[in-house]
């Protein structure tokens, strides 16, 4: 091309402009804010093809923070004790699971092979192929497993005080590995399981994926502009939100650098 | 205050964890830039403004994503700036409270400023409109590698996708304008 493009002419801005704007912006750095509310916006079960059979059982609690208090968008590493009452906790979910009427889970969950830790809440991974997701802490505590019956716990259990989570589906693009039957390139990744949960006014999606032999981290960029650090272990990936928010696009760093 | 001179961006995000300053050395340094991405995107120079000040502050609170390129944060902040801007509502919704907290702070444009903004809105609306079929992606292109001059490495770490990738987009948008607007004398410039 012998012409390029004319580059728009810009107002100029004024140094008193950057003065004060300088001025405002290490004003707010410097003075932590409260925390913001979330809102959530209620749908129905998400449109969009079933690519993984899952289901999705949650209890939320009374006790359970309206927020996801303490949820951190960047894994943190656990406390004492942290993930082992997870562990704990994550059996017995799978056991009642497994003992619903018309439930195909299995009672006993796969080897773990990934934990993410972000404040007072565990995901971890069990199984690497149509693994289960179990998300715990500060009052939430979900299972989330393949081939269990989908709705199976309705609303039964608010009678002592829980609320169950019914299951909705992730966004079908992003469901593009299903039982991670074809690895990703060694410089890619790619969702397996993308799952939003929804009861009362609370939502939170769940993502887990695969990675190529050269990543080495994720950053999720999600649907509403904001991002996840995600925990890479074992090939695998995972992460989880307190939000609606899909996957736009994912971050990977690999060992020559970001993709 | 500091002397921040010798410092390159690297030193000084890494010092403006502990030191806030610092980070204001950043905007001080990259806000006309960032500026002018978010007008060329907004078209409203006032809206622009407030945007540039949203994006710092988006910077910040994701500053554990920050990608230096050659130590230099310009690309990655474009990279915010082109995302905040293209839906500029949504991201001044975001930080509602502390652009309140700005209005001790706006400057009043001069009469020359307000001519100015007319100059540079009349011209990128003669642009704008003969651009307006481009796709969001060769947009991208043409803010950032046109128009702010950005390397294709530099603009691979503001979009966040690899240098291939924006090979190839480059590649298709100059053969698009070039189809559009290469004979239109009011967009296009001879290269020496």
């Amino acid at each position: 091309m012998n012409e390029d493009i004319v580059t728009p002419g810009v107002p100029e801005l004024s140094d008193e402009w950057i003065a004060l704007r300088t001025q405002h912006l290490v004003e707010e750095i410097a003075t932590p804010s409260p925390r913001r509310k979330r809102r959530y916006v209620l749908t129905g079960v998400g449109g969009g093809a079933v690519a993984v059979a899952a289901a999705l059982v949650g209890l939320l609690g009374p006790w359970a923070t309206p927020a996801f208090a303490g949820w951190s968008a960047q894994p943190t590493a656990p406390t004492s004790g942290q993930l082992s009452t997870a562990e704990t906790a994550c059996a017995s979910l799978a056991a009642n699971l497994a003992s619903t009427p018309g439930s195909t889970a299995s009672a006993t969950l796969p080897p773990l092979s990934l934990s993410d830790v972000r404040g007072p809440y565990s995901l971890l991974v069990y199984g690497t192929t149509s693994p289960a997701l179990c998300v715990l802490g500060n009052g939430v505590s979900s299972l989330h497993e393949d081939g269990a019956t989908i709705g199976q716990s309705s609303a039964t259990s608010k009678a002592d005080g829980n609320t169950v989570v019914q299951q909705s589906t992730g966004s079908e693009q992003f469901v593009t590995n299903p039982a991670a039957a074809t690895p990703p390139a060694p410089g890619a990744a790619v969702v397996d399981v993308d799952n939003t949960a929804v009861s009362n006014d609370q939502s939170f999606t769940v993502v887990e994926g695969s990675v190529g032999s050269l990543v080495s981290g994720a950053t999720l960029l999600l649907s509403d502009d904001s991002s996840v650090v995600a925990t890479v272990s074992n090939g695998l990936f995972a992460a989880w939100w307190p939000s609606q928010a899909t996957v736009s696009s994912i971050q990977v760093t690999t060992t020559s650098g970001v993709n | 205050m500091r002397h921040y001179d010798e410092l390159d961006d690297a030193d000084l995000w890494e010092l403006s964890i502990s030191d806030p300053e610092a980070f204001g050395e950043i905007f001080r340094r990259h806000a006309r830039s960032v500026f002018a991405i978010c007008y060329w995107r907004t078209g409203d120079a006032a809206l622009a403004e407030d945007v540039t000040s949203v994006v710092f502050l988006e910077a910040w609170r994701r500053r554990n994503l920050m990608v230096l390129e050659q130590r230099s944060a310009l690309p990655w902040l474009l990279g915010v700036a082109n995302h905040s801007s293209r839906n500029a509502t949504r991201s001044l919704r975001r930080y509602t409270q502390a652009l309140r907290r700005l209005d001790g702070h706006r400057a009043v444009p001069s009469d020359d400023a307000v001519i100015d903004r007319l100059d540079a809105e009349i011209s990128l609306g003669v642009i704008n409109e003969l651009a307006r079929d481009l796709s969001e992606q060769e947009r991208e292109i043409v803010l950032l590698v046109f128009w702010s001059g950005l390397s294709y490495e530099a603009t691979s770490v503001a979009l966040g996708v690899p240098v291939g990738t924006i090979r190839s987009r480059v590649s298709r948008t100059r053969r698009k304008l070039q189809l559009r607007l290469g004979h239109d004398d009011r967009v296009t410039k001879e290269t020496p």
